[in-house]
């Protein structure tokens, strides 16, 4: 059983989490730089105060909107697609007929690698986004210049996004599960339960991305 | 699902049968109760015997693996088994399914969609022997609609899953069983025994 779901995970793991890589980059990249220069050419603002601008929003907001927006479009739709068939197709009753477990053998492995994936891809943009921003901001800083802003970054907010990004991993692949793929009866409902899917794992992450900042919010005043 | 055994009439149960054995329950005309019949049967003989294995028409392996996945899941699930033992145990089989060494490694690297109605067949045959099965559970389509033609199916899986206790579920007052003085027909004690 665990040789089985170990396999899944990691396939799981390569397909959300390393084949995203690229466009998160491209994403983290965008942001960061972009911020920096609005944050230089138009604002003048000095380097310490853009490194902690784009520490707080891309740590606070944008990394996890971001990176969540990417699992969702990529992989939450191939997942739902993915249990749907097994589910129309009778593959999914064939094998706990041989004694598989469906539910265990599809939804646990993709669960834990979708949640691993989100940390470490939400990780993922944050330090490119903030080493793309500071080397755009202040193109004559060293690497000794770049790292020395490292040790003022806001862990808490950090920590955060790393719970919310795991979190939302988490939720997004029991959403599909037990709301999107259910609904699946035949093959023609499969593209719809895939954006049905799609469409209720962005509620989720905008109703928990404002829960939470409405929360900061209210803890700080 | 329970998984009980379900009661049977007559008084008949599974636990003393013999090897070879040759049994066909009866599920009446209902296709959604047999289908009920069949997943409770399944849950409950894998419960109560070490191996067990299915087969069927209809869906028997999962598009998304590759055939050497689908042949080695069942079988790992229950205890560690290395995905490289599938190529080796299946190559004592390789003179009975009429396929050399290269083209089972071919065959294991397709999916099923890659293949032919035929070759299913043979590799359904090929997982459930691979299990080494007390009870090999049969959906009627098996019969009814078979991957391959059916006197070859019986031929392979005699020789391949003779020694199993067999268990046909279907709708035995339209299905023609072969070589038919064999089988003991059984029934459920009630309607409500596949709950």
């Amino acid at each position: 059983m665990i040789q089985a779901m170990s396999l899944v995970f990691f396939r799981q793991l390569f397909f959300t989490g390393v084949q995203s890589a690229g466009i998160i980059l491209l994403l983290a990249a965008l942001s960061g730089g972009g911020l920096a220069i609005v944050c230089q050419s138009m604002l003048k603002l000095p380097a310490g105060v853009i490194f902690q601008v784009l520490s707080l929003f891309i740590i606070k907001i944008m990394g996890v909107s971001l990176t969540l927006l990417v699992i969702s479009a990529r992989s939450i739709s191939a997942i739902t697609t993915e249990i749907a068939t097994v589910r129309v197709s009778g593959e999914a009753r064939s094998l706990a007929r041989l004694g598989v477990n469906p539910s265990v053998y599809f939804l646990l492995p993709r669960l834990a690698a979708t949640s691993v994936s989100s940390i470490i891809l939400y990780l993922y943009f944050v330090a490119i986004g903030l080493i793309t921003g500071i080397v755009f901001a202040h193109r004559s800083l060293g690497f000794e210049g770049v790292i020395g802003f490292y040790p003022d970054l806001p862990l808490y907010d950090l920590i955060s996004g790393v719970a919310r990004a795991g979190i939302f991993g988490l939720g997004s692949v029991l959403c599909v599960f037990y709301f999107s793929s259910r609904k699946a009866r035949t093959l023609p409902d499969i593209p719809l339960a895939a954006s049905n899917g799609v469409f209720l794992t962005l509620i989720f992450m905008l109703v928990m991305e404002i829960s939470y900042q409405l929360l900061m919010f209210a803890l700080e005043t | 699902m329970k998984s009980r055994l379900p009661l049977f009439a007559n008084g008949w149960t599974p636990y003393q049968c013999q090897p070879s054995s040759r049994f066909a329950l009866d599920s009446g005309n209902n296709a959604f109760i047999r289908e009920r019949i069949i997943d409770k049967v399944c849950a409950t003989w894998h419960r109560q015997f070490s191996a067990t294995s299915y087969l069927e028409s209809t869906s028997p392996f999962i598009q998304n693996l590759s055939m050497l996945e689908n042949l080695w899941l069942p079988t790992s699930w229950h205890k560690p088994f290395d995905l490289s033992l599938i190529p080796q145990l299946s190559e004592q089989h390789l003179p009975l399914l009429g396929w050399s060494r290269s083209d089972l490694y071919q065959l294991l690297d397709c999916r099923p969609g890659d293949l032919t109605p035929a070759l299913i067949g043979k590799l359904q045959i090929l997982r459930a022997a691979l299990l080494n099965p007390d009870w090999i559970i049969i959906d009627s389509s098996w019969f009814l609609d078979p991957l391959l033609p059916i006197d070859q199916s019986l031929q392979l899986a005699n020789a391949m899953l003779g020694a199993s206790r067999w268990l046909l579920i279907g709708d035995l007052e339209f299905l023609v069983l072969p070589n038919e003085g064999a089988w003991v027909k059984i029934k459920l004690l009630s309607a409500n025994s596949h709950d």
